[in-house]
């Protein structure tokens, strides 16, 4: 035997065998490229075959009854369960097996786990989320459900399906990215669907500046406040026609001068995309051709792959209802069933309010309340992180609820600011949808919604029987006049909320006058609802909805999806011509022409939209160029309220331009945004208004590779058609009520999440378009032949 | 001709026992019949890398190729730009380079050490 030789080829596999180990292991960022590349069990296996059709028949552990599933061409789930309990078991096993690693990554991120999977990067995003308390509000909910109320039976049936898909699984069958992260999906339970539902609670109650309202009027004085963050009530257009009055028997008479505020500054909490928003609209038989009500919805929320909504038809005894769900979520939230439809926006109301807490000392073991100290409680957030140690937050909660941030830490948030916020209340909105899915008429529709607490949403409502409705729902609690707007203090009761409106005292309104209900995220009610309330409301979606609405007869569902689809721009409308007359006289430039022959239509493939949205963005920069200098968090005016200013009263200090010399007025600071705007305009080739707004959806692990880039748009925030760069319509449904129920809707994704699968973004060209698809409702036997594949669920 | 028998019949047969052993082994199981196989034949340990390489490139391409198809591609561009690749055909090389590399040192190796006991003829 030739040793020298034999010790170098045993050495040679020895290489073979370490190479084996470092391609079995990921490198930091870089996965373990042995698993994922090799064709058994890595990505390969995630290619979908084009004409793939679900398996024909499951055996499933846990099912009661055998469920016929049918799955239409563009892979929507028709499920037909012989039971409530298979209905949503079946519900939670298919979402799962098209949705599953969306419906961990968004639950991880609600509980402040996404650490774990992503590294050490995502820490601060984690501590935020704990201390917020989104983990303690699911927590609180999940305890507070009645093991035996339907909400928490659907729940359980839906967990079980989710496992049951989970339990299957072998490696080389899990989602993608589960093998790109290198991790393995684990048990569903009902927390986590009490979790995605506070994610959608906190997406959704943001509407709030008190820090930076506070900041303000500690560094400008309260001359401005009205004008700079006040609401214009003369040109609200609210969802409660003005001509309701109110019932004020039981409201209690409060004194604001006893309000405690607080003037210590505080950095903001981060805010919600201001793009979000939703429309929704019903219109009554006599306005419409067919003489049956329409109703539309289209909500705005930040646009993704996998989308956030995934479509689903459910049937069972009882039951017969479709439309998008939640990945995570039993139900249909967004939808129609044989005798009604329904439709969401967010009230936008200011449900989040912030005390300042004074602790005994640096321990803050204790804290003063009512002239006492009173002890703090704390939760301990244990927080895993990938590749590390795991980090553990003490996070202080009081009488008002967690503390959000304290001075020790390095952390970029409130300082000692305690939270009160509806969502750590108890409450069961799942119990919402499950009567939705079923209600039958106005009566039931109002019983379903009264379950519905955080975030307030304005329940739009259409019956076969000819009704229209819509409801603000939500948990609103009773305010001193102004009271919320700012910090307070928090040694005291008497900056509590002095309790929450009565439901039944929360704007409502049945087949009104004018013929259609919509909102649009505006105020509810005008000036003389008799409760106080706050928030941060659209004003230019509302007008152009309600004012088209008002005009319109004879309406069709061609009709409806036209008026989704609508890009007028009423902000540029009320802009552009104070802007063009404001023009020092050597501005001169052929753009000029363009704007003032444009028809305030932000379509796509126009040029004057560019360059009017890159000018008003570049005059409401430089005019707030005061916000800038100070060290304090200070929150622009909006939108609405510096346009409402140039309409009302152009003439104040802020038009000057505080790095300059020279006092500025309103034709100085337009000419200097004017001529910025048209540099970069024709520094970009003069684009037109899709390619300059560059939309994007964004896969949710924001993997560039999985994501559409430079869609091609038209629409913006504050118009109809409210598609902005990172969020739009999220779902468009348009529904007839006739003698058969006829529905229209898209989403801008794809059924599956396999960024594998033909199923994963073929909706997203069609959306672009404008295109809406017929959506199939109807019995088994009546879709069958329609059906693209078919499957049975066997109990085993 | 003669001389290429056992040259393809090893990367055959290593193809094959590989597939049957990805059935139930992880994804590096190919190791075994890349070291035994051209232990038992004898192999060069040169032409024994590139029976071993060429074994498990020709199982983990028809694989790959058939998936890629009947995807359209779809999968396979999307991971070419994840990796930042050009085209769907640079992430299938890239995807077969970790089976062929390593299958080919196991195959070298184990040829290599059947050599070494050999008594050298002549």
């Amino acid at each position: 035997m030739n040793r020298i030789k034999f010790f170098s080829y045993f050495l040679i596999m020895i290489v073979g065998c370490i190479g084996i180990w470092q391609l079995d292991v990921p490198h930091d960022s870089i996965p373990a490229l042995g698993r994922l590349l090799n064709p058994f069990t890595g990505f390969w296996q995630n290619a979908e075959p084009l004409d793939y059709k679900p398996e024909r028949e499951l055996n499933l552990t846990g099912l009661e009854a055998s469920v016929e599933v049918l799955y239409d061409d563009r892979l929507v789930p028709h499920i037909y369960a012989q039971n409530e309990h298979d209905l949503y078991f079946a519900q939670g096993y298919i979402t799962a097996s098209h949705r599953l690693w969306q419906m961990e990554i968004q639950t991880h991120s609600a509980a402040g786990r996404l650490s774990e999977i992503l590294g050490p990067n995502l820490l601060s995003r984690d501590r935020m989320t704990r201390r917020l308390g989104l983990p303690y509000a699911a927590e609180v909910a999940v305890d507070s459900y009645d093991p035996d109320s339907p909400a928490f039976l659907a729940m359980q049936a839906y967990t079980a399906g989710v496992n049951e898909y989970i339990n299957s699984l072998e490696p080389k069958d899990y989602p993608l990215e589960y093998k790109i992260l290198g991790y393995a999906p684990e048990e569903w339970t009902p927390l986590k669907t009490a979790l995605l539902l506070k994610y959608m609670a906190n997406m959704l109650t943001g509407n709030e500046k008190d820090h930076e309202i506070t900041n303000f009027v500690g560094t400008f004085s309260d001359t401005y406040l009205e004008a700079f963050y006040g609401y214009h009530w003369d040109i609200v257009d609210p969802i409660i026609p003005s001509s309701i009055n109110w019932n004020t028997d039981s409201i209690p008479k409060m004194d604001s001068s006893m309000l405690g505020l607080s003037t210590v500054p505080g950095d903001p909490m981060a805010k919600p995309d201001p793009l979000l928003g939703s429309n929704n609209w019903a219109v009554a038989p006599n306005k419409t051709a067919n003489g049956n009500p329409i109703l539309a919805n289209d909500p705005h929320l930040r646009m993704t792959l996998p989308a956030i909504w995934y479509e689903i038809h459910l049937n069972a005894p009882g039951i017969n209802t479709y439309g998008v769900s939640l990945p995570g979520t039993p139900c249909v939230i967004i939808g129609f069933n044989d005798d009604i439809a329904w439709g969401v926006t967010n009230s936008s109301r200011d449900v989040k309010d912030w005390y300042k807490i004074n602790f005994e000392d640096s321990e803050r073991q204790r804290y003063m309340f009512e002239g006492e100290w009173a002890d703090t409680e704390f939760r301990l957030e244990e927080i895993k992180i990938k590749g590390m140690e795991s980090y553990t937050d003490t996070v202080a909660y009081t009488y008002w609820g967690p503390v959000v941030s304290h001075p020790n830490l390095d952390f970029s948030g409130p300082k000692d600011h305690a939270l009160r916020w509806t969502a750590h209340d108890p409450s069961n909105e799942l119990m919402t949808f499950l009567k939705l899915n079923k209600a039958s008429n106005h009566e039931t529709y109002i019983d379903a919604i009264s379950h519905f607490e955080c975030p307030g949403q304005n329940f739009v409502f259409a019956s076969k029987d000819g009704d229209i409705a819509i409801k603000q729902q939500g948990k609103f609690p009773i305010l001193r006049p102004g009271q919320g707007r700012q910090l307070q203090i928090g040694s005291t009761k008497t900056n509590e909320w002095q309790g929450y409106i009565p439901f039944d005292e929360n704007p409502h309104v049945l087949n009104p006058l004018r013929g259609f209900v919509s909102s649009a995220n505006q105020q509810p009610t005008d000036s003389t609802y008799p409760y106080f309330y706050g928030g941060i409301y659209e004003h230019y979606r509302n007008r152009r909805i309600n004012s088209q609405l008002e005009q319109m007869d004879n309406i069709t569902m061609d009709d409806m999806q036209r008026l989704q689809l609508d890009n007028f721009n009423w902000q540029a409308s009320d802009a552009l011509p104070l802007m063009l007359a404001h023009l020092s006289p050597e501005m001169e430039a052929d753009e000029i022409k363009m704007l003032k022959d444009w028809n305030y239509m932000n379509e796509a493939d126009l040029q004057a939209p560019a360059l009017y949205e890159m000018w008003w963005d570049s005059l409401h920069y430089n005019i707030w160029d005061e916000f800038r200098a100070y060290e304090v968090a200070l929150a622009y005016p909006s939108i609405f309220n510096t346009t409402e200013m140039l309409r009302r009263d152009m003439e104040n200090p802020f038009m000057d331009i505080i790095s300059t010399v020279e006092q500025e007025d309103f034709v100085d600071v337009n000419s200097l945004s004017f001529r910025q705007a048209l540099d970069a305009f024709r520094e970009e080739g003069a684009p037109d208004w899709g390619t300059a707004k560059a939309t994007f959806i964004e896969h949710i692990g924001r993997i560039p590779a999985f994501g559409h880039y430079n869609v091609h748009c038209s629409g913006n925030k504050h118009i109809v058609n409210a598609t902005g760069r990172t969020a739009g319509p999220s779902w468009r449904m348009v529904v007839e009520l006739g003698e058969t129920v006829v529905p229209r809707g898209i989403y801008p994704g794809g059924q599956s999440g396999n960024p594998g699968s033909p199923y994963f973004d073929n909706f997203i060209e069609d959306w672009v378009d404008g295109q809406y698809y017929e959506l199939l409702f109807g019995s088994e036997e009546e879709l069958s032949n329609k059906a693209m594949a078919s499957q049975t669920l066997k109990p085993e | 001709m003669k001389k290429l028998l056992p040259f393809f019949a090893s990367a055959i047969l290593i193809a094959l026992i590989s597939w049957a052993l990805s059935l139930f082994l992880p994804w590096w199981s190919f190791a075994f019949p890349a070291l035994l196989i051209p232990f038992l034949f004898k192999l060069k340990p040169g032409v024994a890398f590139l029976s071993a390489s060429l074994g498990v490139a020709l199982l983990w391409l028809s694989f790959i190729i058939k998936a890629d198809i009947a995807n359209g591609s779809i999968l396979s561009e999307r991971m070419a730009m994840l990796f930042g690749l050009k085209s769907s055909f640079l992430i299938i090389i890239t995807s077969i380079l970790p089976g062929v590399v390593l299958s080919g040192i196991f195959g070298l190796s184990g040829a290599g050490i059947r050599r070494s006991f050999s008594r050298r003829k002549r």
